[in-house]
């Protein structure tokens, strides 16, 4: 098992956690099922550490070719932290320990080999507060594909640029300004572009960290066409808080409680008919 | 109300499942009223209790627009989920089947003043002997279905898809009595015509009172039960509650 840091493995870091109070592991299983029948990426048996905090704890799901997988959950049940090791946002957190498995294409991300820097392309991310560069239009979408050396020439970046603001729904809104700030379009042309600039390089999946939410609802809306139509060329995993936009997004729902990934499922089945109680009680507004 | 409904953060919430509860039970002990009425009044042949049975139709097909307005707010205001979703969406069917056993009773009143109008034939008293226990059947059918609604039982309603199948047997038997009747004498083919009609409406409050059963299990278990013979609906509830409390262990 592959690890950030290996489980075994001795270091001044893990003396430290191991004088930590244990924490109970692998104590529950995940009702539904965690497996999917094209997965692209596959996490098993992770957990997550924020100094001895146990953050995650033993999670396992599958995220498939051209699905749309939407984690819910009350705040500070780890949603978002499983979200970010997906493509190691949580590296850059000062005294986080990622253990477990997460492979893309059947290859381990947290493989030393890994480079981050190519990962993070291949695995995007869109986060909760659109965060443009502070330069033009054109530039926040170039900028990735031209330090990935995606584009052979000026042509082809252009190409690349205009077909992924065709792909984020924004060209038409955009396509006579492409020189004007990125910071001076509207907060759901801003996630539009923030969607746009993680098309360019490219990506297989597509990680969503609440997208809409600080949006309103007409520019929710079409950040949700959006998704609807880049799943038929990407598989996104989305965390929202919003349960109507988990039903309406994703085809697989997977409910986190207190770190754990309690239930996954079908939208549809989450939805309407939940196998566990703490899903059912969290998706009726019994607790938040 | 039970402690399905309940338990929401937003308590106007649990006000408003309530409510909507109250309301159908109310609309179900008046329809049940008027299956009863229409069914004792055709065996006594009280044309005035028939009249009434028609007149008041309208009553419920005021709490049918009344309780759908109430659907329709809770679905626009909530947006229920899980168990709320299905507890709302089956009292929706279940107000479809009231206001259509409503109906039923409504035929069976005008029916039974046709049967006892002076242009009806000598027998068509005698051709009612088939309904006093139709009736019965019926009227126990759509009572003990509002009680599996109103305590939202699982169990009680699976006794009442159990115990429609009596009804079925029963119409069944009508039919064949009164086909015997018409083949005998075809002067009472009108008269038994009309006998049959009121059996066949007794049949279809049955299946109101078993469809309503079906959502009340739905909701309760989240299990569809529709449409199931009796064995394969025992083999699904078996299958276990639809939601479990704890995480098994590996």
């Amino acid at each position: 098992m592959s690890t950030v840091m290996l489980e075994n493995e001795s270091s001044a870091a893990d003396q430290d956690l191991s004088e930590a109070p244990a924490i109970e592991k692998a104590s529950y299983r995940t009702v539904g099922e965690i497996e999917s029948a094209n997965p692209i990426m596959s996490a098993r048996d992770v957990q997550v550490f924020y100094g001895d905090k146990h953050a995650i704890i033993d999670v396992n799901l599958d995220i498939g070719a051209n699905e749309v997988v939407a984690m819910i959950g009350p705040s500070g049940c780890g949603k978002s932290t499983f979200l970010r090791c997906l493509n190691r946002m949580n590296d850059t957190i000062d005294g986080c320990r990622v253990e477990g498995a997460i492979t893309l294409d059947g290859a381990d991300i947290y493989d030393k080999r890994m480079d981050v820097v190519p990962l993070r392309a291949r695995v995007g991310m869109v986060f909760q507060k659109p965060n443009p560069f502070p330069k033009s239009i054109f530039e926040n979408v170039a900028y990735g594909p031209r330090i990935h050396g995606l584009a052979r020439d000026k042509y082809d970046l252009d190409e690349i640029v205009h077909t992924s603001l065709e792909k984020a729904g924004l060209l038409n809104e955009v396509k006579d300004r492409l020189d004007s700030p990125g910071t001076g379009l509207s907060g759901g042309q801003q996630q539009r572009l923030c969607i746009a600039r993680a098309i360019a390089v490219s990506p297989e999946v597509i990680l969503m960290d609440e997208p809409c939410s600080a949006l309103d609802p007409i520019a929710t809306a079409k950040i949700e066409e959006l998704i609807d139509e880049l799943r038929e060329n990407y598989t996104i995993a989305i965390v929202t808080h919003s349960m109507q936009q988990a039903a309406r997004v994703s085809q697989r729902t997977a409910y986190f409680h207190l770190g754990k990934l309690i239930e996954v499922g079908e939208t549809s089945q989450i939805f309407t008919n939940p196998r566990h109680k703490l899903t059912e009680d969290y998706i009726t507004g019994r607790f938040g | 109300m039970s402690e399905i409904t309940e338990g929401h953060i937003v308590r106007r919430f649990d006000g408003d499942l309530a409510k909507l509860h109250q309301k159908i039970l109310e609309m179900g002990g008046l329809a049940a009223d008027q299956v009863s009425r229409a069914v004792h009044a055709v065996i006594q042949g009280d044309r005035e209790a028939l009249a009434q049975v028609v007149s008041r139709d309208h009553l419920i097909n005021e709490s049918e627009t009344g309780a759908d307005a109430m659907v329709a707010r809770l679905f626009a205001q909530r947006q229920p989920m899980g168990i709320d979703l299905r507890v709302v969406l089956a009292f929706s069917k279940v107000i479809t089947e009231l206001e259509r056993a409503g109906d039923e009773a409504k035929r069976i009143a005008e029916l039974g003043i046709q049967l006892y109008s002076p242009r009806a034939g000598a027998n068509a008293r005698a051709l009612l002997c088939d309904v006093t226990n139709m009736g019965e059947l019926a009227s126990n059918l759509m009572r003990l279905s509002l009680e599996a609604l109103d305590h939202l039982d699982a169990e009680a309603a699976a006794n009442v898809i159990l115990a429609h199948r009596r009804l079925d047997a029963e119409f069944q038997s009508c039919f064949r009595r009164l086909a015997t009747y018409i083949m005998e004498d075809s002067r009472n083919v009108g008269d038994s015509v009309n006998v049959l009609l009121v059996t066949k409406s007794l049949e279809r409050i049955g299946d109101n009172a078993n469809h309503m059963a079906a959502h009340t299990i739905y909701m309760v278990e989240g299990k569809d039960v529709r449409h199931l013979s009796v064995e394969e609906m025992d083999r699904k509830l078996a299958e276990g509650p639809a939601t479990i409390s704890s995480p098994g262990t590996r």
